[in-house]
């Protein structure tokens, strides 16, 4: 099953994505329940979870499916759907009933039917993160766009600050282009750089001491620093933060 | 019950936890959407007047906090499990895209000669966008970082109705979270907290949660008393005593449903590593507005 497929077999059903992490860093764990039966309680409501996985250049590298009975859930490492990471999960619940006519009379349904679910990050050592479901995978290009960012040096206990830079866009002209500006509390500009393009359904994790040298520093003599980011194809990225243990975070912005 | 005079209910907030064993850090920075971008925007509230969506002081609050571009002003309050006031603190402003504020909470309650143990922080803005729960421009971040972890989640700002103590109660609360896990490196439990626009809401609620490996067989416990505006975490093996047996056979996996009837709850899941390495911590989301158009 490829995304042209699912777009073409399912044009009402969204599907959302999450970011994997490199192995190295974490395994990944995507984690659903079957909510349709909290909305059609006194229904049969199965579903097939698929789940697609695109690396770093946004090639389809693997594809999974479970059937998923009603209300019922699963956790499932990436790793034995067949991908390890890094790159980016694109997960649809596809039922396996008439939804259409399960809703009538009952509840309004969404144009686009979207998927909830979780991920969990996580090492062998026991280090841990978690978050929803992020953006839906886009079939057009995105406008330029900014977004911003926080980050703090929390004391000295955060040893590097990262950014995951996901591209959701499934259209050949998708490529995500950033700019990327780090400033003071007061407005001050500290450095400016751009990143290489990265290619629609790609994803690029960056260390923000690899693109500035001096990032840390800025860290230390201003605790907290802004950073913008300003470009075409641009979602929200994720925040990555390593505490000096090892332990990791990683987030949405907005 | 809190002093009814603590927040306004236009003033959009957000809750988070508290944790003894962690510092907390709190941050804001304005998106582009801090200023009023469009004409469709900028008539929003008289849309929602219309549609008896927002009052008229609302309406006219948008209004003065858009045409005089007022600056945002972040206040935050702490209190503790039970829901009993501790302190409050300014916090900064905010006027353009990419204006931050960052605080270390438990600094701001060091400084006035308090400890902060575990509790709850609610932040508040003093307006928020044209949209009709007055969302905030942007995400507030809390950083949780200890000696050896750090976690933490993103969320917004909104003053929407939440278990107020007049007017139509909520229909009920059901949490759905698959990420139960409990083995040698992780247990897994849930924070809920009982919260509400008004001040003086003053109930106490004690959800029932089930905990499940397979959609048939479950293990059912009351989760215990929240007070209002005070959360309660619970682990699975805390709530459950048997659940690392009763999971054995999925390896350790599960989900839970937890519910209360007639109330709003905010729920948070967690993932703590043994021996506090580690912390994993995130809302839930709901999974209904995936599908069903509640607005249209």
């Amino acid at each position: 099953m490829t995304l042209d497929e699912l777009f073409t077999k399912y044009p009402s059903h969204a599907l959302s994505t999450q970011y994997c992490t490199p192995p190295a860093l974490a395994a990944s764990r995507i984690c659903f329940h079957n909510f349709y039966q909290q909305i059609f309680p006194d229904l049969q409501t199965p579903v097939c979870l698929l789940l697609l996985f695109f690396n770093e250049e946004g090639r389809q590298v693997a594809a999974f499916e479970k059937y998923v009975e009603t209300a019922d859930s699963v956790q499932i490492e990436v790793a034995d759907a067949g991908y390890w990471g890094p790159g980016l999960v694109a997960v649809v619940a596809v039922p396996d009933f008439d939804l259409v006519r399960y809703s009538e009379g009952r509840i309004k349904l969404k144009k686009m039917v979207g998927t909830g679910f979780y991920i969990v990050w996580h090492d062998k050592v026991g280090h841990v993160d978690t978050m929803h479901e992020w953006m839906p995978v886009e079939r057009g290009c995105l406008p330029e766009r900014t977004h911003y960012m926080v980050f703090d040096q929390a004391m000295g206990a955060i040893a590097r600050h990262g950014l995951v830079f996901v591209n959701p866009i499934a259209h050949k002209h998708g490529t995500l282009q950033a700019n990327i500006t780090c400033y003071t509390p007061d407005r001050k500009t500290l450095g400016k750089t751009s990143l290489d393009p990265v290619s629609p359904m790609g994803s690029r994790l960056v260390f923000l001491n690899d693109l500035f040298a001096e990032f840390e520093g800025w860290l230390s003599r201003h605790q907290h620093v802004g950073v913008k980011v300003s470009g075409c194809n641009l979602v929200e990225p994720l925040t990555v933060e390593l505490h000096r243990s090892g332990d990791f975070h990683i987030h949405h912005i907005n | 019950m809190l002093d009814r005079t603590l927040w306004k209910s236009w003033e959009p907030k957000a809750v988070f936890p508290l944790f003894t064993e962690a510092r907390t850090w709190i941050d804001f920075i304005a998106q582009d959407s801090v200023r009023c971008q469009s004409v469709k925007e900028f008539v929003r509230p008289i849309y929602y007047l219309w549609q008896r969506k927002k009052s008229l002081p609302q309406v006219i609050r948008d209004y003065i906090s858009t045409v005089f571009r007022k600056p945002m002003r972040l206040r935050g309050i702490a209190l503790d499990r039970k829901g009993h006031y501790i302190g409050q603190w300014q916090l900064g402003e905010i006027r353009h895209p990419g204006d931050f504020i960052s605080v270390e909470i438990n600094r701001l309650a060091e400084n006035e000669g308090m400890k902060l143990g575990d509790g709850v922080f609610i932040l508040l803005a003093s307006w928020g966008q044209n949209d009709m729960w007055s969302s905030s421009p942007g995400s507030a971040t809390v950083r949780y970082v200890g000696d050896g972890f750090i976690g933490g989640y993103r969320t917004g700002l909104f003053a929407r109705p939440l278990n107020p103590i007049h007017g139509k109660k909520h229909f009920g609360f059901t949490g759905l979270n698959p990420q139960i896990v409990i083995d040698d490196r992780l247990v897994a439990s849930i924070l809920l907290i009982n919260h509400s626009s008004d001040p003086e809401y003053d109930r106490i609620v004690t959800p029932t949660i089930r905990l499940y490996r397979s959609p048939q067989e479950y293990l059912e416990e009351k989760f215990g008393e929240i007070h209002p505006h005070g959360a309660l975490e619970r682990s699975m093996t805390d709530l459950f005593p048997e659940a690392e047996q009763f999971l054995a056979s999925t390896g350790g996996k599960g989900f839970t449903v937890a519910q209360a009837k007639g109330v709003s709850l905010a729920s948070l899941h967690i993932l703590r590593a043994r021996g506090g390495i580690s912390v994993g911590i995130d809302h839930s989301r709901p999974a209904f507005t995936n599908v069903i158009d509640y607005l249209g």
